[in-house]
């Protein structure tokens, strides 16, 4: 496991779209910052990149398992490796570990450009009686967990299509469209919220509401829920995806 | 060192390759021959596990399975394309498998690819490309090595190097599978021949043994071309015809000349004549499509 690891990490960091993923996202920060009103909002959510990293995630785990395929080296990758599981699980880690990495830089630099702009202290009790730095915090740890959820949809949603085009492309929608479809479903069959709460779309919410529980009266899912509804998900991503690759034609 | 017993390979419900059974031994050298969509590539993809099929492989008495790999660990391969990551150096993508730089400095040597070893594999032409994987396929001393059409690609220089380090290889213990069409090229390495065709092993013999066997053929030309084809149809006799001169199997010659007799045909010329292995490949092929018309 540790050698599957250790190879899947000498790829990753060799693949372009890595470092593009830190520079886009570093870019979209700065501009955000520079063109929108520099406020502790902007801080909690560190600057868009709350929205940004999942999309981001799910562009580069796709190519990152598409190029596999693509270059054929799939063929040695599984019969060089003990057991399939171990290669689907190398690179789920590897790339929820740059999710990981996508965070910390973006909390460095949200210190930084706060430093420059703001003057508002992290002590500062701001929404829900709480300080700008619990949000922050409660937002990382939201991004942590919807990392997960979005790594493992990603290698699932590229052993259904095939493309990692139309992965990212779904991707993106998830990203700008995902929360907003949820709300108006929820809105449109009130009735039904009991089970339309738990669908997948809703469960972006984790970045908003594990800082901001009254989060809670949009997403209709306690703490406890979001977060459990994120780690289900992920579940039972990581199990249809890992099958649907063993069962994949090479 | 290598046991093939029984297996069967689909590709969704269909049937690709039938009841394959053989064995390859430490130093062989066993060339696949087939015409295109025998199932060559199929059956080396089923030996590395990667396909759904049932009966037996085993390797060192440890069996291969659709999802277990062990082993396979002393194993290396070449199938269809170079498997090679364009955003990695030739160097790095041989390090990602290397277990000692040593042997991956010497193989590096000896493809001559110190030149451009160090260059994005991205940039690399088909022979470049080739050279690496079958680098990558003997990295590590495997006991075996599968080569799918190792010498797609190679310039001269290449394809007789390929070739040295492969007896290299062999005489060290090493077993190869390779599969080619370039036949002449594979019967200057293979001490072993496969000859497979629409998924089923028709030939499994020493290199020795099957030219023995095969190597020669009867040259026949009688006086009556057209009725004697007649004949041989009527008969299920095979034949291959160039203008007037028929070209048949040294175990029908008795058969052939009892048929020409009863019908009044006269024998011109009924001489053997040598083969090259091309043609006993092609008359194999054509007597085994003609036994399964009959059947």
């Amino acid at each position: 496991m540790i050698t599957n690891l250790r190879e899947e990490l000498f790829k990753f960091s060799h693949q372009k779209s890595v470092v593009a993923g830190i520079i886009i996202l570093i870019l979209l920060m700065i501009y955000s910052a520079l063109t929108t009103k520099t406020d502790a909002t902007q801080v909690i959510f560190e600057f868009g990149a709350v929205q940004w990293i999942p999309i981001i995630i799910i562009a580069v785990g796709s190519t990152f398992f598409a190029m596999e395929y693509q270059n054929r080296t799939i063929v040695i990758l599984v019969y060089k490796h003990t057991k399939r599981w171990q290669i689907y699980f190398s690179k789920l880690m590897i790339v929820w570990l740059y999710s990981i990495v996508l965070t910390i830089i973006t909390t460095i630099l949200t210190i930084i450009i706060k430093s420059l702009f703001i003057d508002t202290p992290w002590s500062t009790l701001i929404t829900n009686h709480q300080t700008q730095l619990t949000l922050l915090i409660g937002n990382i740890i939201g991004t942590l967990i919807y990392a997960l959820f979005i790594v493992a949809l990603s290698f699932m949603l590229i052993m259904i299509m095939k493309v990692n085009a139309v992965v990212i492309g779904i991707g993106l929608s998830l990203g700008f469209l995902g929360a907003g479809i949820s709300v108006a479903l929820m809105k449109s069959f009130t009735s039904l919220i009991p089970i339309l709460r738990w669908n997948p779309l809703n469960m972006i919410f984790i970045t908003q509401q594990l800082a901001n529980p009254p989060y809670a009266a949009i997403s209709h899912l306690s703490l406890i829920e979001i977060v459990g509804g994120n780690l289900i998900y992920t579940i039972i991503f990581i199990i249809l995806g890992y099958n649907l690759f063993k069962k994949r034609r090479i | 060192m290598l046991v093939v017993q029984n297996i069967n390979t689909y590709i969704g419900r269909k049937k690709i390759i039938k009841d394959a059974t053989f064995k390859i031994h430490p130093g062989n050298i066993t060339g696949l021959i087939g015409p295109n969509g025998a199932g060559k590539t199929t059956l080396m993809k089923t030996i590395l596990g990667l396909t759904k099929f049932d009966g037996q492989i085993q390797l060192n008495q440890i069996a291969v399975t659709e999802n277990q790999y062990t082993a396979l660990a002393n194993v290396g391969a070449l199938i269809e394309h170079p498997a090679i990551y364009p955003f990695l150096t030739g160097k790095q993508n041989l390090a990602l498998y290397a277990h000692d730089p040593d042997d991956c400095q010497r193989l590096i040597s000896q493809l001559n690819m110190t030149k451009y070893i160090n260059e994005h594999a991205k940039g690399y032409s088909l022979g470049m490309k080739q050279k690496l994987g079958i680098a990558i396929a003997l990295l590590n001393n495997p006991e075996l090595v599968i080569l799918d059409e190792p010498m797609n690609g190679l310039d001269v220089e290449s394809t007789i190097g390929v070739r040295q380090l492969i007896h290299q290889y062999a005489d060290k213990g090493t077993a190869f599978l390779i599969s080619s069409h370039i036949l002449s090229e594979l019967q200057k390495v293979m001490t072993q021949v496969i000859l497979i065709n629409r998924g089923q092993i028709i030939v499994d013999q020493p290199i020795a043994e099957f030219e023995h066997l095969h190597h020669q053929t009867y040259k026949l030309l009688t006086d009556d071309t057209r009725l004697t084809v007649k004949n041989f149809i009527k008969h299920h006799i095979c034949y291959t015809l160039n203008n007037d001169t028929f070209q048949v199997n040294p175990k029908n010659i008795f058969e052939i000349q009892d048929i020409l007799s009863s019908q009044n045909i006269h024998l011109k010329e009924l001489a053997p004549i040598s083969c090259n292995f091309e043609q006993i490949v092609i008359q194999l092929l054509n007597q085994e499509r003609g036994n399964r018309h009959d059947n």
